[in-house]
């Protein structure tokens, strides 16, 4: 196998064990960029719905300055950090694993050295830093060219992004793999994605959680979804120190959360293919 | 008094195809882009034979010969290059509509069964497809399924039944609109043998009782014994044969293939036919009843010692087929064509 | 005519058989796609809490474009549900089956499957309108813009998939115009920029299936009425013409592809 940069460092052997998981990843990566027609018609619709959508805000704030606490650059540069994150995990992570878990592949794979749930996070979650790049660009490029120029206000607002955005795309990657692990027990789970995705688009996607009552938001905050988009988005446009470990916490309480349930519905449900046989 | 009319004219046919060339590295990709270069492919060339009605008709040949293409055109999916040809009175192009209501067609690539469905389901709609009258419909969808052994069957939802159940539901299904003539393209492929005999018989009896003319394309040359009379044989998109099978059986008996066994180990070294093969006590010989009489050939092995068995076999009509491929060269039908 | 009929209803009986043979699968699409159009409601209500209007649209019409678009799109894939199809239909040499019978196998090919999902769409739209309006003559102008919008849907989707006659694999270009399509459609027309609004009744339809017959429905201004239906009808017939255009093309065995 060629040097990959992690073998830089990998003279500890116990990194060794890493160097299986980046593999996987850079090999999900180039297998996603192989069909480069499917991406830009990715890259189409989001720019599509960055279209759409800037247009409807600048209209929705004829003659007001502020709502819900936003104003227009803020509330159209939400969006677009929004649904960045949203296109680029996109819902190939449940497809791709229900497929798996229904054709029996996964039982395969359980005979080998790695653990699957590690496995499935560094492909689905290296596909999807591939394709933000792409993504952010386009959007970058529309949202400055309509509202002037976007770059963050500190190193430290740099960093929480970046951060809150991998947390985001981790959780995201979380609730499709939970979702496509009720593949293990129903044939037909697609039901399943869907609510999923229209919670997820409905509570802090397309408008900030500030728009809803605020008996809401307490409810929200106790599902996954009031940690999604909403936390990179929100401190993509309003940037305050006092949030930010609020946010990041909340972000990372959530992911350990889910891990763990991760693993406990995984094994349940290896279990189980184990005794009944692919 | 019967005029026959025929079922088939087909006169000087051909058709070229124009396929773009594929480009290799960019630069030339970028200029079939603008200017793309084509190549013509001569899928049929210069054919002509006439179909009378109730005929059973094979043709023959091997893949790409021009085969399907020539269905194609006689089915209307094509338009020809150049010549005429005429079903059932129709120009096929021109009158497509008007010609599909009067032949069938069972293609073993195509199906036109509803796969998640019971075959009933898809029969009925074939009646409202060639509007048909429903309740003479429902007697036909009767009459057809109790021919072919179907009766059980018609609720079960096709992707459950078996190749052999599903074959004989295309061909009912292909034969409710009572047509006329009907093309069938490889109907018994992937079948065993008992199923086999089951649709040739059905097909030669369809086209004996009910006067349909059968026009067949398959590999399986029992297929052809069995159902058809006559055989066209296509290669480079020319007709290279257009015989009876009772002739082609007959060229198959030029050559004859005579196989020994001896009680008893012999010397055969003074036959009058050298053997193809030999071994200690039994012979294969090869002859060509042009220019050797078989009586001779069987007095002198009876002569070489005690004969415990015999068997006189006629060429198998696949090899003569196959050698009539093969020793008809490009050059040879291209210079037939020319004619 | 007659013969057509009994095909139309033989042919959706089967569909019907079909859906019903897959009963679980097709209920949950129907579900999904009812909670899809609803979340978009959620959004829509969270929104005009706070800003009242968007570019003059309320509550209210924003509800007549989330009970048109979806019960038209509905419509159309229900009974036309090839419409999307049609292109992978050409491009795998599946358009056989219906040259070979003696039906127009455009319309033959069209109707030939139903989507499950669509009927999701359906039923949202006409569930939605009691909650939007009890005036019976806009409920009826409202169904009569279902079936005009229907027919621009799938005349202005078979004429996109036709193209696969001289370009081959369309699903890139196909589904890029579906998705225009719905973008146009369920967005006030205000949203967009008065530059472009040409677009709408020209290249990318939108116009006839939404913004003239929500107009018509606010403001009863008639003469839109029999343009809308004018519109739908044009997008038929040429849908068909491109369908005759590209079928010769087919015939002559030169289509992309190459199947000889």
């Amino acid at each position: 196998m060629r040097g990959l940069p992690i073998d830089a460092i990998a003279g500890h052997r116990w990194l060794l064990p890493m160097r299986k998981y980046v593999l996987a990843g850079s090999t999900a990566v180039r297998n996603r960029w192989a069909y480069r027609a499917d991406v830009a018609g990715l890259v189409f619709t989001y720019a599509l719905f960055v279209f759409v959508f800037s247009n409807l805000w600048a209209v929705a704030y004829a003659g007001k300055a502020r709502l819900a606490g936003y104003d227009l650059r803020q509330l159209t540069w939400y969006f677009i950090v929004s649904e960045l994150v949203l296109f680029s995990m996109g819902q190939g992570t449940f497809t791709a694993l229900s497929a798996d878990i229904k054709t029996g592949q996964v039982a395969y794979t359980l005979g080998r050295p790695w653990s699957f749930p590690f496995k499935s996070l560094a492909e689905n979650v290296s596909c999807a830093l591939s394709l933000m790049g792409p993504f952010a660009l386009v959007g970058w490029l529309m949202g400055s060219t309509r509202l002037g120029f976007w770059r963050p206000s500190s190193a430290l607002h740099a960093l929480a992004l970046t951060l809150s955005m991998l947390l985001a795309l981790v959780l995201l990657f979380l609730c499709q793999f939970l979702l496509s692990m009720t593949a293990f027990w129903w044939e037909e789970n697609t039901a399943f994605l869907w609510i999923h995705q229209k919670l997820a688009l409905v509570s802090g996607t397309f408008l900030p959680l500030e728009f809803f009552p605020a008996e809401w938001r307490p409810w929200i905050e106790r599902t996954p979804y009031g940690w999604l988009c909403y936390p990179p988005a929100r401190l993509a446009v309003a940037f305050e120190t006092g949030q930010v470990r609020r946010l990041l916490a909340g972000q990372l309480a959530w992911v350990l959360g889910l891990a763990v349930l991760a693993s406990l519905v995984f094994a349940a449900g290896s279990r189980r293919t184990a005794v009944q046989g692919g | 008094m019967s005029v026959t009319m025929s079922a088939i004219v087909v006169r000087n046919l051909s058709k070229t195809f124009r396929v773009a060339q594929q480009a290799e590295g960019l630069s030339d990709r970028l200029r079939s882009l603008v200017r793309p270069h084509y190549r013509s492919v001569s899928a049929v060339r210069d054919v002509s034979f006439a179909v009378e009605a109730g005929e059973s008709l094979a043709f023959l040949g091997p893949n790409g010969a021009g085969k399907s293409t020539t269905i194609k055109i006689l089915t209307g999916l094509l338009t020809p290059s150049s010549g005429v040809a005429q079903v059932l009175g129709f120009d096929p192009q021109k009158d497509r509509k008007r010609l599909s209501f009067v032949i069938g067609t069972a293609f073993g690539q195509k199906s036109q069964l509803w796969y998640h469905l019971p075959a009933i389901d898809s029969l009925r709609l074939l009646g409202a497809v060639y509007e048909v009258e429903p309740r003479e419909h429902r007697r036909r969808i009767g009459e057809l399924t109790e021919r072919f052994g179907l009766g059980d069957l018609l609720d079960v939802p096709v992707r459950k039944l078996s190749l052999g159940q599903r074959i004989r539901f295309e061909l009912a299904a292909s034969l409710l609109h009572h047509p006329r003539l009907l093309f069938l393209d490889e109907p018994t492929i992937g079948l065993d043998v008992v199923v086999k005999r089951q649709i040739r018989a059905l097909l030669e009896e369809w086209n004996r009782d009910h006067q349909v003319t059968l026009f067949l394309t398959s590999h399986d040359l029992g297929d052809v014994e069995k159902i058809s009379r006559r055989a066209l044989l296509i290669h480079h998109g020319t007709l290279i044969l257009d015989q009876s099978i009772g002739a082609l059986k007959r060229l198959a008996g030029l050559k004859k293939t005579v196989r020994v066994k001896y009680a008893a180990p012999v010397d055969l070294s003074g036959l009058v036919l050298p053997p193809a093969k030999v071994g200690a006590d039994w012979a294969t010989i090869e002859v060509d009843v042009r220019r050797h009489r078989i009586p001779e050939i069987v007095s002198s092995l009876a002569a070489a010692g005690e004969v415990a068995d015999i068997t006189i076999e006629d060429e198998p009509l696949e090899d003569l087929i196959a050698d009539i491929y093969r020793t008809t060269t490009l050059e040879e039908t291209h210079a037939r064509a020319a004619h | 005519m007659k013969a057509y009929t009994r095909l139309l209803v033989e042919v959706f009986r089967a569909n019907l058989a079909a859906v019903f043979a897959y009963r679980i699968p097709s209920l949950v699409q129907v579900f999904g796609m009812v909670l899809n159009n609803a979340s978009f409601l959620v959004f829509w209500a969270a929104l005009l809490r706070h800003t009242g209007t968007v570019g003059g649209w309320g509550l209210r019409d924003v509800l007549y474009l989330w009970a048109l678009g979806p019960s038209a799109f509905g419509l159309a894939h229900i009974l036309f549900g090839n419409a999307r199809q049609l292109g992978t239909l050409i491009v795998q040499g599946d358009l056989d089956v219906y040259l070979l019978q003696p039906k127009d196998p455009q319309f033959h090919a069209l109707i030939s499957r139903t989507v499950p999902a669509a009927w999701g769409d359906f039923f949202y739209g006409f569930v939605l309108l009691p909650f939007i309006t009890h005036d019976p003559l806009r409920m009826g102008l409202f169904a009569i813009f279902t079936v005009t919008g229907a027919l621009v849907f799938v005349g202005f989707f078979s004429l996109v998939q036709s193209l696969a006659f001289w370009l081959g694999n369309i699903s890139g270009l196909a589904s890029a115009v579906t998705e225009l399509m719905l973008s146009f459609t369920l967005y006030p027309e205000p949203v967009f920029p008065q530059p472009m609004r040409w677009v709408f009744y020209s290249l990318i339809p939108a116009g006839f299936l939404a913004f003239l017959p929500i107009h018509v429905l606010r403001t009863l201004d008639w003469v839109w009425l029999p343009v809308t239906m004018a519109a739908a009808l044009a997008l038929l017939v040429l849908s068909a013409a491109v369908f005759r255009l590209g079928l010769r093309r087919y015939e002559s065995g030169n289509a992309q592809g190459g199947r000889i």
